[in-house]
């Protein structure tokens, strides 16, 4: 079996309820953790969340099929690309619906942009998280800015595109626009990656803040439900873009990045080796654009047949997984999305105790949490 | 699918399906925790536990994972009268925020559970949502 740390702290010592949260800057959002400290050390962790449940999946099934691609993006706003994706995806094939070659190229490329720009909050969440108080910060802002800008061009919106249809995507991308892209994924980003790793895998503070701290093995991250990142830098080679290929994966080159120390630090390289990879893959699907349309036709009224289907797909923080059930009218009767990070955060009593009060901020933070998407 | 899956399956006298996207497997609430029991120990992955509800009756639905690639269902079904399962967190770590979740929404109670507890909705919630018997009313404006 599985051995967790346990903390010796408690013996005879008297121990203290600490809330952090719900409103706490490392909480990157509204999440509420109660600790139970002795000293300074976690003797137990509990995550109490719902402040952001919006029902989301009680108000899709009160809209049409379409309609709900929507909510899809105010689910997790910080990787909006990829859950309009795993929605669309799963009705699809429910429906039995073919896309035509192009708009998986797009989805595809729009979902490794969706992949940089959440790992650069990532960074920019994690490294405020330990006190570099906001140059590293507003460098990862302002790199994401770019990005947005071309989402914008290709979209009309920064942040909650609404650009997935079922059956294909809203609007092309135009030739001038994917140009300027590849200009700046191969001239500027490399730069702006080596900058990033030199503030952070570079910089000796940071360094002895994570290095060793919160080692897991690959075991007990599948046993604990982790996936994603948080595991890979467990030395588990498992991603969901090789193993069990979407969208255009199937013919691009990439690497699934692993290491094999299971640390904070190796959380962090694992997150910025992705960055570099996702721009990689951005310039092949950029080259190999086949032409042809963007969209399949799709009935307004959609009515896919009874039943129901899951689909897995590799969002930024792990496997996000979408549930839905038609009972054949134009409305879901059922759409239930599997967030990775709640679960990724349902091991968190599992693995803070044990640690300071300062580490398990740093680990917790190398789950990379977004609470829309786990409140929903 | 595996030939130890199937042999499972069988011991818990599961009704194999696999016309569908996916295999599903139903089984019984009684056989529900000893079949996942086995199926853990065979070394499938939890991937995720939800329910639909079936107006008389709530099925669970717990997706496993066979291979990173390979997905399958297993289902049981609760009636309203009696919206009682054995929990699996004790097989799975993860399904304990899982079925706190189908409790909070749902209404079905996970015996052995460490904290059946709400999840999503406050503490003093009286309602399960996601039950086809909640109607999202409109707001007058």
């Amino acid at each position: 079996m599985v051995n967790f740390p346990r903390s010796e702290a408690t013996g005879g010592t008297e121990t203290l309820l600490l809330n952090v949260g719900p409103q706490h800057p490392s909480t990157h959002g509204v999440l509420h953790f109660m600790l139970e400290m002795a000293g300074e050390t976690v003797v137990t962790a509990k995550p109490v969340i719902g402040y952001l449940h919006r029902g989301i999946e009680k108000l899709a099934e009160n809209r049409t099929w379409q309609q709900v691609i929507v909510l899809t993006d105010r689910q997790d706003y910080v990787a909006q690309f990829s859950n309009e994706w795993a929605y669309c995806r799963a009705v699809e094939r429910l429906a039995g619906i073919e896309l035509p070659e192009r708009a998986e190229w797009l989805r595809t490329l729009m979902g490794e942009l969706n992949r940089i720009t959440s790992h650069l909050i990532w960074y920019a969440g994690v490294t405020m998280d330990i006190g570099t108080l906001g140059t590293p910060f507003i460098y990862a802002w302002e790199t994401r800015e770019r990005i947005f800008d071309f989402f914008e061009a290709v979209t009309g919106a920064r942040m909650m595109p609404n650009w997935m249809r079922i059956g294909g995507v809203r609007t092309d991308i135009d030739p001038a626009l994917l140009a300027d892209l590849r200009t700046f994924l191969e001239r500027d980003f490399p730069k702006e990656c080596d900058t990033y790793e030199a503030l952070l895998t570079g910089n000796e503070i940071v360094v002895s803040r994570m290095k060793g701290v919160g080692v897991y093995t690959a075991e007990e991250c599948v046993h604990l439900g982790i996936t994603g990142p948080f595991l890979r830098a467990s030395g588990l080679a498992r991603d969901l873009r090789r193993d069990a290929p979407y969208g255009a994966y199937a013919k691009l080159d990439f690497e699934v990045c692993t290491d094999p120390v299971g640390d904070s630090l190796a959380r962090c390289r694992v997150r910025l080796r992705e960055l570099r990879e996702s721009a990689r893959m951005c310039i092949q699907l950029i080259d190999g654009m086949p032409e042809g349309d963007i969209a399949v036709k799709v009935p307004k009224a959609l009515k896919p047949p009874a039943g129901d289907c899951y689909v897995r797909t590799e969002s930024p923080r792990g496997e996000l997984g979408v549930f839905v059930a038609s009972d054949g009218t134009t409305r879901p009767y059922r759409y239930r999305v599997r967030s990775p990070i709640f679960y990724g955060l349902s091991a968190m009593p599992r693995l803070l105790p044990g640690h300071l009060l300062a580490d398990m901020l740093v680990i917790f933070g190398g789950i990379d949490t977004s609470m829309g998407e786990i409140d929903r | 699918m595996r030939a130890d899956v199937l042999d499972a399956l069988a011991r818990h006298a599961a009704t194999l399906d696999e016309s569908g996207f996916d295999p599903r497997a139903d089984v019984s609430v009684d056989a529900w925790a000893g079949l996942h029991a086995d199926l853990a120990a065979l070394g499938l992955e939890f991937s995720d536990i939800t329910a639909l509800d079936r107006i008389d009756a709530v099925e669970l639905v717990c997706w496993l994972l066979s291979s990173p690639s390979e997905q399958l269902s297993v289902r049981t079904s609760c009636l309203n009268d009696r919206l009682l399962a054995p929990t699996l967190s004790d097989v799975y770590p993860p399904a304990e925020f899982g079925e706190r979740e189908v409790y909070d929404l749902f209404g079905v109670v996970f015996e052995g559970h460490p904290d059946m507890s709400r999840i999503l909705q406050p503490d003093d919630a009286t309602t399960f949502p996601l039950r086809k018997s909640f109607e999202l009313a409109e707001t007058p404006w």
